[in-house]
């Protein structure tokens, strides 16, 4: 154990473990994405757990930090926050948001981060991609929705612990990059059926059971509604008035949390960002709440 | 006492290879050497081949043909060397097939050497000026590109008859760590992009924990319009070998992998047949020269992924997997390929390692500047006279390489920038041509070194376009693996895209500059890093040309075709010429009322066939940008 200390406050952390491991074990939140705690080597690919150490000239990824005594650590510097919401809106820009329809919704780690860092689930300083891809599974059962998929690469690592080869393997390069099951032949398949870790691991719900898929396709009418929640226009100065009206009872505690790590000049957009996000959360609950 | 043993083996190899040059010779009969290597096959070589032989067979005549490399002069390939007792060994350019039948009949048969094919003779003579005098040749520095083009890469004879392998019999005469001392002392710098001392890598390698030490040659070269790795392959294999047989006794590695392109066939078959020849020759392979140093050299062909020449992408693929890059540190030379200490050095740095053991460090270090020793292999290509592979002194001005040794630039057009570092690189423009060649000085500018890939624009290139080019380049080869570099370079491209199609906003500029920041600053590997870099070259020095195409709707190289018309003007056009309407794709061509031509701007497709099609006497037919310079010119109503 070494002792180090982050955003002023002295921890003790394993140092064969590395500092985001550390923090979190310490309560101490990183965001992060493609990270799980049994990985020996985790693949630094989301880019989300960025903290800055002093001594380094700028923000390094803590999932690959080992920890050294007496470090000192800041998780929530301005260049810290900068990079994650970036990172976070460059994932939103192409993941498809129809919180309703999805089975992640109100435990997704997306909304979480949204409402973390402050960032809108449209963001609007991205224009909204939707990547065709086209669909080349064999796999008897299993479903990837790529629009979904954020490429953390979970699904693949527990794939690997359970069956020593992983059967799911990123695929295609560049913005068509997916992941996707290979093999032809259907023997290969075998132990998934007992197994379906991917799809406990998938923190965005990507990877589904053919079956679950179908059930969870919307109604014609909700098909409509979600293609307007869609359509409408995450910009301009109205629509965020209206949006902060409409969802003051319960913003007001999170404007709170947002203020305290949110960058100081742009505070105020930082606010309306998330009381969109809240609105649109809202809507969901609401609707999954009347369709039942 | 095995030293010595491995000195006379040497020395048997060499009168060997020497002997059999000179019985191919056959007491001086006429050779002719024709470059071979892919850029010369591109260009018709094989058929120029034939066409000796054919009419070799004809007239009877005793003459050998060698293959060889290439001499990097791709603007006048297929080149031909003949060496014709009584002449000095003269080089001719763009040997067709008649040319070829006519050089045979007209200079071997009856002593003309048919000056006005040569392009200069290869040594100092009386008769024919050497090729020396001209500043394509004799500025540039040749040390690893040296026997380029003369020997004969298929035949290991050329190579060791030049004194070839010396260096690793120098090598293994003194001891690893004075191999790896001379190394350091002269200042070597990987010629893969990022400069990093050589010395200093193979000390780190050769004190890492390690029972099976790994010598990597990455030659997976993938930037476009760069081609010196696969030119140094093709034409000197053994130069390689030798370089990579040095650091495997310097850091005490058994075992050796060129990692070489796929798409490269003829550059894979070359290394295959040197690998094989060298080990016959006891080369390579277990005691070599007789000592006990072993070392077994593979290839491994790559599939083509751009970022495997990033190096730990580069070991996952060795490894089996995808090729994507791994975080940095451990860096591969502490933790590399199956955990192993492994040293990934370029082509271009192990071909130099022998020139270094033979003269030495201090040599080494005369040549180029004082914090970047040696040499430097461009592939200039673009708007340049003299296309092709340039070695200069490390130092020299991107005047001198573009200007000078080059040619500058064709039919009279201005210079306006040049990439520098393939798509990695920074574009510059005309201030900074003074800017002298060497890692520092292009980093400072906000190029840099990379693999040696220059492309030399002209007025007629936008900064836009070829920015877009670039970043579709790079968005295409992204591993996928992270954010930044998968979607960042995406919503870049999207912002190029819009603005060369004259779609774009007022954000723009401010979106390519922030994001491009964030992603050099979030990514993953060296190809996100620097993915970048040609945009914020671009918005720093051609931000007008931004704006221009932003604000006016115009571009100012007149190149985006949306952003473009062409128009015919009426005072030019002669009455009753047809010739620009039948050139016309698309029937766009009218006749007006009084038997002029227009141009109808719904139809046209903008592909430039008119202007070219209008006679020059007239010249009528002009472009502009924005398109709404173009008058519109009502057609006559069908009668």
């Amino acid at each position: 154990m070494v002792r180090i200390f982050v955003d002023d406050k002295e921890i003790f952390v394993d140092e064969k473990k590395s500092l985001l491991q550390g923090c979190l074990d310490n309560d101490i939140y990183i965001p992060n994405l493609c990270f799980l705690e049994d990985m020996d080597d985790p693949p630094g690919s989301c880019r989300m757990c960025f903290v800055e150490i002093e001594g380094m000239s700028q923000p390094v990824i803590s999932c690959k930090i080992e920890p050294k005594a007496d470090m000192v650590v800041r998780t929530a510097t301005e260049e810290v926050i900068r990079l994650q919401r970036t990172s976070l809106r460059l994932l939103l820009s192409i993941h498809e948001a129809k919180c309703k329809a999805c089975p992640s919704n109100k435990k997704c780690v997306l909304q979480q981060l949204v409402r973390r860092l402050g960032v809108r689930i449209r963001p609007r300083r991205y224009d909204h991609l939707t990547r065709s891809v086209v669909e080349d599974s064999p796999h008897p059962f299993l479903k990837i929705v790529h629009s979904r998929c954020i490429l953390c690469g979970r699904c693949i690592h527990e794939c690997r612990k359970q069956n020593g080869n992983a059967l799911l393997t990123f695929a295609r390069r560049g913005i068509d990059t997916i992941v996707t099951t290979y093999g032809e032949e259907e023997e290969m398949w075998l132990t998934c059926d007992p197994c379906l870790a991917c799809i406990e691991a998938c923190p965005v719900s990507a990877i589904l059971l053919k079956d679950a898929l179908s059930e969870e396709t919307l109604s014609e009418d909700e098909t409509v509604q979600a293609a307007e929640y869609q359509k409408q226009p995450a910009e301009g100065d109205g629509d965020v008035r209206q949006v902060e009206n409409s969802t003051a009872h319960d913003s007001k505690v999170k404007r709170h949390e947002i203020h305290r790590i949110s960058a100081e000049g742009d505070a105020i957009e930082q606010v309306a960002e998330s009381a969109s996000t809240d609105e649109a959360q809202a809507q969901c609950g609401h609707r999954m709440h009347r369709r039942r | 006492m095995t030293m010595e043993k491995a000195e006379k083996r040497y020395q048997l190899l060499i009168d060997s290879a020497r002997r059999h040059l000179s019985n191919q010779e056959n007491g001086g009969k006429p050779m002719i050497h024709i470059g071979m290597a892919t850029c010369g096959l591109a260009s018709g070589a094989a058929a120029t081949k034939a066409a000796f032989e054919e009419a070799l067979s004809e007239i009877d005549l005793d003459v050998g043909i060698i293959p060889v490399g290439c001499l990097g002069h791709c603007y006048a390939e297929p080149l031909v060397v003949i060496h014709n007792p009584g002449f000095p060994p003269i080089c001719y350019h763009n040997v067709t097939t008649g040319k070829a039948k006519a050089l045979v009949r007209a200079f071997l048969k009856e002593g003309d050497p048919l000056f006005e094919y040569v392009l200069g003779a290869m040594e100092e003579n009386d008769l024919i000026p050497s090729v020396m005098d001209f500043p394509r040749f004799n500025l540039e520095k040749r040390v690893v590109m040296e026997k380029c083009g003369l020997i004969n890469p298929e035949e290991i004879d050329g190579y060791l008859a030049g004194g070839g392998y010396s260096g690793l019999l120098k090598a293994l005469k003194s001891s690893p760590d004075a191999v790896i001392e001379e190394i350091t002392e002269s200042g070597l710098r990987g010629r893969g992009g990022a400069g990093f001392p050589t010395g200093r890598k193979w000390r780190i390698a050769r004190d890492a924990l390690g029972s099976h030490k790994v010598i990597i040659c990455n030659a997976d070269e993938g930037d476009p319009g760069a081609y010196m790795d696969r030119t140094l392959i093709e034409s000197n294999p053994h130069q390689l070998l030798e370089g990579m047989a040095i650091a495997a006794h310097a850091v005490g590695a058994e075992e050796g992998i060129v990692y070489v392109r796929a798409e490269y066939p003829l550059a894979v078959t070359r290394m295959e047949n040197a690998i094989r020849q060298a080990t016959a020759s006891g080369l390579l392979g277990k005691g070599i020269l007789g000592t006990s140093f072993n070392f077994e050299c593979t290839i491994f062909e790559g599939s083509g992924a751009f970022v495997c020449g990033e190096e730990t992408a580069l070991i996952e693929s060795l490894e089996g997997n995808r090729g994507m890059p791994r975080h940095r540190p451990p860096y591969p030379v502490q933790c590399g390929l199956w955990k192993q200490p492994t040293i990934i050095n370029n082509v271009k740095t192990l071909s130099s390692i022998p020139h270094i053991l033979n003269r030495g460090a201090q040599w080494y270090k005369n040549i180029g500047s004082e914090k970047s020793p040696g040499t430097a292999i461009f592939s200039v290509v673009g708007k340049v006279v003299h296309p092709g592979l340039v070695e200069i002194a490390m130092g020299t001005t991107l005047r001198t390489l573009i200007f000078d040794i080059c040619g500058g630039i064709p039919n009279h057009r201005r210079f306006k920038a040049v990439q520098i570092g393939g798509p990695s690189g920074g574009c510059l423009p005309e201030s900074f041509l003074d800017t002298p060649i060497d890692f520092d000085s292009l980093t400072k500018a906000g190029a840099m070194m990379g693999s040696g890939g220059i492309v030399v624009m002209d007025e007629d290139d936008c900064i836009a376009d070829v920015t877009r080019y670039f970043l579709d380049f790079t968005q295409k080869e992204s591993c996928g693996k992270c954010t930044f570099c998968r979607i960042g370079t995406l919503h870049l491209l999207n912002a190029l895209h819009r603005i060369t199609r004259g779609e774009g906003r007022e954000g723009d500029i401010e979106l390519l500059q922030v994001l491009s920041e964030e992603i050099k600053e979030g990514s993953l590997c060296g190809l996100g890093k620097t993915a970048p870099n040609p945009v914020l070259t671009t918005l720093k020095y051609f931000m007008e040309e931004y704006e221009a195409h932003i604000l006016e709707k115009r571009c100012p190289a007149m190149r985006c075709r949306a952003l473009t018309a062409f128009y015919i003007d009426l005072e030019l056009c002669a009455r009753g010429c047809d010739a620009c309407v039948g050139s016309c794709p698309v029937e766009a061509i009218f006749t007006t009322a009084n038997r002029k031509k227009a141009i109808d701007q719904e139809k046209c497709v903008k592909c430039g066939e008119c202007v070219a099609a209008c006679p020059p006497e007239y010249d009528a037919v002009k472009k502009v940008s924005p398109p709404e310079l173009a008058p519109i010119i009502e057609r006559p109503k069908e009668q």
